[in-house]
């Protein structure tokens, strides 16, 4: 009875809100809306068309999904916002230049953009208003998810109606967090450091919208919003909660003191406020076998042979051969990478070839440095390193005096190892790599895939730490301090980073974080290869089912060469990868030049996202 | 190439480059004291020069943006990249001796040049003789970064001194 009273009210309230809706406003939730406005028999659409090709077509952002449902919509002409054309226009150039560009990449933005070119036949500037069939609309620029964002505002049948693209969800969420990646000129911050930093011009644009008084929020993503300055209230205040966590644990607060990130926290939190980290740990000199160059960590042992962690450019590199040079050091035995930034690795291969000597890694790291190409990560750099000798996590190595353990350790990013090096004579030192400092985390950087899962990313750091010898003190490449977190300040930097994690899940619209956190869920492998005409090839597409329950994926390739291809489905465990492997032939008369093969996914539940990541094939 | 005022020229160098590397090239500031011949040593400052012009991303080391600076601006870079150094810098530098900025067309000439050491940077240098007392340096508590100060010396390896804010050092031109 409870059930069926409950059930009424249901009805009753879709029934209600049903109503309100104008009746010249179509609307078909669908992973890309289907969104007509209906008037003397004619139709606009709004980034995808529900049934008839539309007159005029109005594009909100120029997500590559977003853009091909609107060629699928086959408008007869579209208005777009004067920010989306530099994605619109010249998308030939651009992927051209970007089996370049993909190398060395810190800017951290969405790579989903279009592959072929889709101008608009009109571009709009902020606030300007246009009249079709006797309704006005007018474009403001609602910038923040993305950075070319755009809302339409009009009038139907009396009611406000703002068509807010991915600006905004039902329940005031938003489809992820990595879209937010973007540099913070006021406090001197980049891009790579730019955690969700176009967040505060995100809540700019919800104060726009809010100032309009819409009567509904039509988004491109699930249900309209019938209760815009509710909705776009919690998602503030959802947003400045995760914003305002974030800077607590931040490692940023050793590198650059506490008024660049005053800056940080009074944009997204408001004048006066801030969101000071812990003090900082506890740090001491480095001992006497381990000498800070650069990036670069050099062990010394006893007998004055070396062995290296890093070598991340051309001045690292000349002062390992100067202490060579000078006797300091005999010769250099060994090389372990820590991870895949080129600032630690853009000089490995040439190290490893003049001192002769191997280079290791974690099976995360060994892949990305021997083959860069087949990899698409922040600054991955080009130099390919001839020979790199796996090293499994836990796999101990005895080297001069010291003793050796291997680990994986995803903390500043999911390629990430660290190496735990215990001496006669000392406490143990765990080379991190990056991802800690003395006042927190390293996860500034979404594009890291810093995944937030229990069983992997900080949470996974934090339990190997709990493995390692007691008193272990940690060093981070780019700190010339030995440091350690006491009891208490590993309890606040897990407490903050898991209430993080469920302001999160509370603030997208995932059945995991992780779908939020990690733009690479489904990548191809590799993202570039080279071929020849008529030449057979594979690819792999990669897919990592974040959700807690096993899962089925579909994957259908689309692109120049593709219209034979079958689509292919796996069923992934929980937390688990999965590989689905497709076959690929040139055709003889294919000419030279990039091509961009992109994969639809579809997960066993409904969501379907398309041409969500793309591979580069360069025809030589 | 021009003095910034009282003294001897000295010979700078400017390491600007269409060279990308990485974004955290830009956590510290740096300070590099070695020797210059057998009667001096030099300083080097480093300027990230990204962190210098609004609009430019602060990790950018891609310097192509520099191409498209006018003479006007790149001066306004040069003149920023002075008071970054005054202002972050307090230094008794011996009378005569004074940190030497490069001049625009220095700037541009060498923008095209890769494999800098460091990529990104306006790096000045002064030469200072190994005769004098130690050089009182104090790191501005202004400053939003620290910084990371080597001492290079021939048979040695280098001393790294990391400094936060408002902390001093005493550079032994020795």
């Amino acid at each position: 009875m409870k059930l069926l009273a409950s059930l009424a009210a249901g009805l009753t309230v879709a029934v209600s809100l049903a109503e309100e809706l104008p009746s010249s406003l179509k609307f078909e939730q669908k992973e890309v809306n289907a969104i007509s406005v209906v008037a003397n028999g004619h139709q606009l659409s709004i980034n995808r068309s529900t049934d008839a090709d539309p007159e005029l077509l109005l594009l909100t952002h120029a997500r590559r999904d977003v853009v091909e449902f609107a060629r699928d919509s086959s408008p007869s002409s579209v208005n777009a916002s004067s920010a989306s054309q530099e994605f619109l226009e010249g998308t030939s150039e651009r992927w051209d230049a970007w089996w370049d560009d993909r190398f060395d990449y810190y800017e951290q933005q969405v790579t989903r953009l279009p592959v072929q070119d889709f101008p608009a036949d009109k571009y709009l500037e902020d606030g300007a208003s246009f009249n079709w069939r006797g309704l006005e609309f007018r474009l403001i620029a609602t910038p923040g998810y993305t950075r070319d964002g755009a809302s339409y505002l009009t009038e139907l049948e009396g009611k406000k109606v703002a068509f807010t693209g991915e600006l905004i969800l039902d329940g005031g969420r938003v489809q992820d967090l990595y879209s937010f990646q973007e540099s913070i000129p006021a406090a001197k911050i980049g891009g790579y450091h730019g955690y969700m930093g176009r967040l505060a011009i995100w809540l700019e644009s919800l104060d726009k919208l809010a100032a309009e008084k819409p009567d509904f929020l039509v988004p491109s993503r699930g249900p309209i919003i019938h209760n815009p300055l509710e909705t776009i209230s919690a998602a503030r205040s959802k947003a400045r909660q995760i914003y305002r966590n974030y800077l607590s644990t931040n490692a940023l607060h050793w590198y650059f003191g506490e008024e660049r990130m005053q800056t940080c926290a009074e944009l997204v939190l408001g004048p006066g406020e801030n969101a000071p980290g812990m003090p900082f740990a506890e740090h001491i000199d480095l001992p006497d076998w381990c000498q800070h160059i650069g990036t670069t960590k050099l062990l010394v042992s006893q007998s004055g042979r070396g062995f290296v962690l890093d070598v991340g450019g051309t001045r690292s590199l000349d002062t390992l051969r100067t202490v060579i040079a000078d006797g300091l050091v005999k010769g250099i035995d060994g090389i372990f990478a820590t991870h895949t930034h080129n600032d630690h690795t853009a000089a490995i291969a040439e190290a490893a070839r003049e001192f002769g000597c191997p280079v290791y890694a974690l099976p995360e790291v060994a892949d990305v440095i021997a083959s860069p190409g087949k990899w698409f990560l922040p600054g991955v750099s080009p130099n390919a390193v001839d020979e790199v000798i796996t090293k499994q996590d836990g796999e101990e190595m005895a080297w001069q005096e010291f003793a050796l353990t291997f680990h994986f350790f995803p903390g500043q990013m999911y390629n990430h190892g660290a190496l735990l090096v215990e001496h006669p004579e000392h406490a143990p030192v765990v080379f991190i790599g990056d991802s800690f400092s003395p006042s927190g985390i390293d996860d500034y950087c979404l594009m890291n895939r810093n995944l937030m899962g229990t069983d992997t990313g900080y949470e996974l750091c934090f339990k190997i730490l709990e493995t390692l010898p007691e008193g272990v003190w940690m060093v981070n490449q780019h700190i010339p301090h030995l440091f350690r977190f006491t009891a208490e300040e590993k309890s606040f930097l897990l407490d903050r980073y898991r209430d993080r994690r469920k302001l999160i899940s509370e603030f997208v619209n995932w059945d995991h974080v992780d779908y939020a956190i990690d733009s690479q869920w489904a990548s191809f492998y590799p993202y570039g290869q080279t071929a020849t005409p008529g030449q057979s090839l594979s690819t792999d597409v990669r897919i990592h089912n974040h959700s807690i329950v096993s899962r089925s994926f579909t994957v259908k390739l689309a692109g120049k060469w593709i219209s034979n291809i079958e689509q292919k489905s796996i069923e992934i465990a929980p937390r688990e990868t999965g590989v689905l492997t497709f076959s690929l032939k040139v055709p003889d008369n294919a000419e030279s030049g990039i091509y961009m093969i992109t994969a639809d996914i579809e997960r066993s539940d409904g969501v379907t996202c398309r041409a969500f990541c793309e591979t580069l094939i360069r025809v030589e | 190439m021009h003095s910034t005022g009282l003294g001897q020229t000295i010979w700078i160098i400017v390491l600007v480059a269409s060279f990308r590397l990485s974004a955290h090239d830009s956590l510290y500031n740096y300070i590099e004291v070695r020797p210059a011949g057998p009667e001096s040593v030099e300083i080097e400052f480093t300027v990230h020069a990204a962190e210098l012009v609004p609009g430019v991303d602060p990790n950018s080391t891609d310097l192509l943006w520099i191409e498209n600076l006018t003479d006007a601006e790149v001066e306004t870079l040069l003149s920023r990249a002075r008071d970054f150094v005054a202002d972050s810098y307090l230094c008794s530098l011996p009378i005569g001796c004074d940190i030497t900025f490069p001049d625009c067309a220095e700037i541009r000439q060498l923008a095209l040049e890769a494999d800098a050491p460091r990529p990104g940077c306006i790096v000045a240098h002064v030469t200072v003789s190994r005769h004098q007392h130690p050089i009182a340096l104090r790191y501005s508590e202004e400053a939003q970064k620290r910084l990371m100060l080597v001492v290079t010396t021939p048979g040695a390896f280098p001393q790294v001194h990391d400094l936060a804010p408002g902390e001093k050092f005493d550079i032994s031109p020795q």
